[in-house]
């Protein structure tokens, strides 16, 4: 005779089997994968927090340095460099906010990456199971039916349904953003790669525009400076310079590398998830530019 | 490979700007101080040739961007929702639990 305890633990066990082979090969993102898509989206993540922080830093130091260019030269020798009234001449807030509102997307798609593929659910699920077994033994018709170890069964059969449910719309979900969202991340990582390049790049040259006259002003006054004290103003100048120049050489040239290896490492992402044993070298080379800037951003003094 | 227009203004940027600091005679100093204003003034109106041509595109990108961010959050906001319909579910059971005993 088939007893309801037979029953229930007959079909408990075919459900969870089912379940297991049809979800569990290869439905939901490895550990590996999981760990690549972290990596990818941690970096892209500080690439983009990083070069958004160092955009509004070279602005106002832009500011700076043109105050005291004023201050040490007078009236701007060109109409075209900045002057009293245009300040932020070059790194105006138009400017910086289509650039800046493109890195700072940048970040929030790494942000928005990771919190798709973090297991935020869990205890969601644990607590929801239990609440599921307490209102089903409320049923007076499953009291009578059900031992307490039964619905344990169920509340864990529920929460591993609803796991391998949620890990495998997660690996739909991550697939089909990252694959739609490739080109634009590529494109991104060429603008920056293009704009940021410390020899021929918009950025640098803008920067160059404000930092040498500045540096003729200053080397004018410190040479034809009477006084400790003017020629201690001519110095502050100089350090000005060289805080800018760091920038440009130091900051511009790590935000090029990385935007380099985030375009391959967005190429591994996408072969990483079709292919769960692929190497995923560019990304960890990715997280390491990453990291590089960031090191070398928090390195430069700023004043 | 020849050299952008704004490679070449840089250049020549660097090279008088060296030249300030080297020379120490004052009046020397002063024409070659205008110069370089010159020079950093053309370098500015190529750098906002070229920036207003590359604005637009880090607004493409940023939209591009932006539908994919969208698309992540929407994906994410499903999935949490799964253990809330389980809670759903519950509550519902017990709310017909305590009705059917209503009826009988």
């Amino acid at each position: 005779m088939v007893t309801p305890n037979a029953t229930i633990s007959g079909w408990g066990g075919i459900l969870v089997l089912g379940l297991i082979l049809t979800f569990g090969s290869g439905c939901a993102l490895s550990a590996k994968q999981k760990a690549a898509i972290n990596q990818f989206s941690d970096s892209a993540a500080t690439l983009g927090d990083v070069t958004s922080s160092e955009l509004a830093t070279m602005r106002s130091g832009a500011i700076k340095m043109t105050i005291e260019r004023l201050l040490l030269g007078g009236k701007s020798k060109d109409p075209n460099l900045g002057d009293q009234a245009t300040l932020d001449r070059g790194f105006e807030l138009n400017r910086m906010e289509s650039v800046v509102g493109a890195t700072r997307t940048l970040a929030a798609y790494g942000k928005t990456l990771s919190a798709l593929v973090d297991d935020t659910q869990s205890d969601e699920l644990n607590a929801a199971s239990q609440e599921f077994v307490a209102s089903l033994g409320q049923i007076s018709e499953a009291q009578k039916r059900l031992t307490d170890e039964q619905l344990e069964d169920i509340g864990a059969a529920v929460q591993e349904i609803g796991t391998f449910w949620i890990d495998w719309k997660r690996k739909r979900a991550v697939t089909t953003v990252i694959r739609h969202s490739q080109q634009a991340v590529d494109n991104l990582c060429d603008l920056l790669i293009r704009d940021f390049d410390p020899q021929k790049g918009w950025v640098a040259l803008q920067l160059q525009v404000i930092e040498n006259p500045l540096l003729a002003e200053s080397t004018n006054a410190l040479y034809d400076g009477a006084s400790y004290y003017e020629r201690e103003v001519a110095l502050g100048a100089f350090r000005l310079a060289h805080g800018s120049k760091m920038r440009r050489t130091e900051v511009l040239t790590r935000i090029v590398d990385a935007a380099v290896a985030m375009k391959q490492a967005n190429t591994a992402i996408v072969d990483a998830i079709d292919r769960p044993g692929l190497s995923t070298q560019d990304i960890r080379t990715f997280a390491e530019r990453a990291q590089s800037l960031k090191n070398v951003a928090n390195l430069i003094v700023t004043d | 490979m020849a050299k952008s227009l704004g490679e070449e203004i840089s250049m020549a940027l660097s090279n008088i700007t060296a030249l300030i600091i080297k020379t120490d005679d004052k009046n020397e100093r002063t024409q070659l101080t205008r110069q370089q204003a010159k020079l950093a003034g053309q370098l500015q109106i190529f750098v906002d040739q070229t920036v207003d041509e590359a604005l637009p595109e880090y607004e493409e990108a940023t939209e591009a961007l932006n539908a994919a961010n969208g698309e992540a959050a929407s994906a994410k906001r499903k999935l949490d929702k799964i253990a809330s319909s389980i809670k759903k579910f519950s509550q519902a059971i017990t709310k017909l639990e305590s009705l059917a005993e209503k009826v009988t």
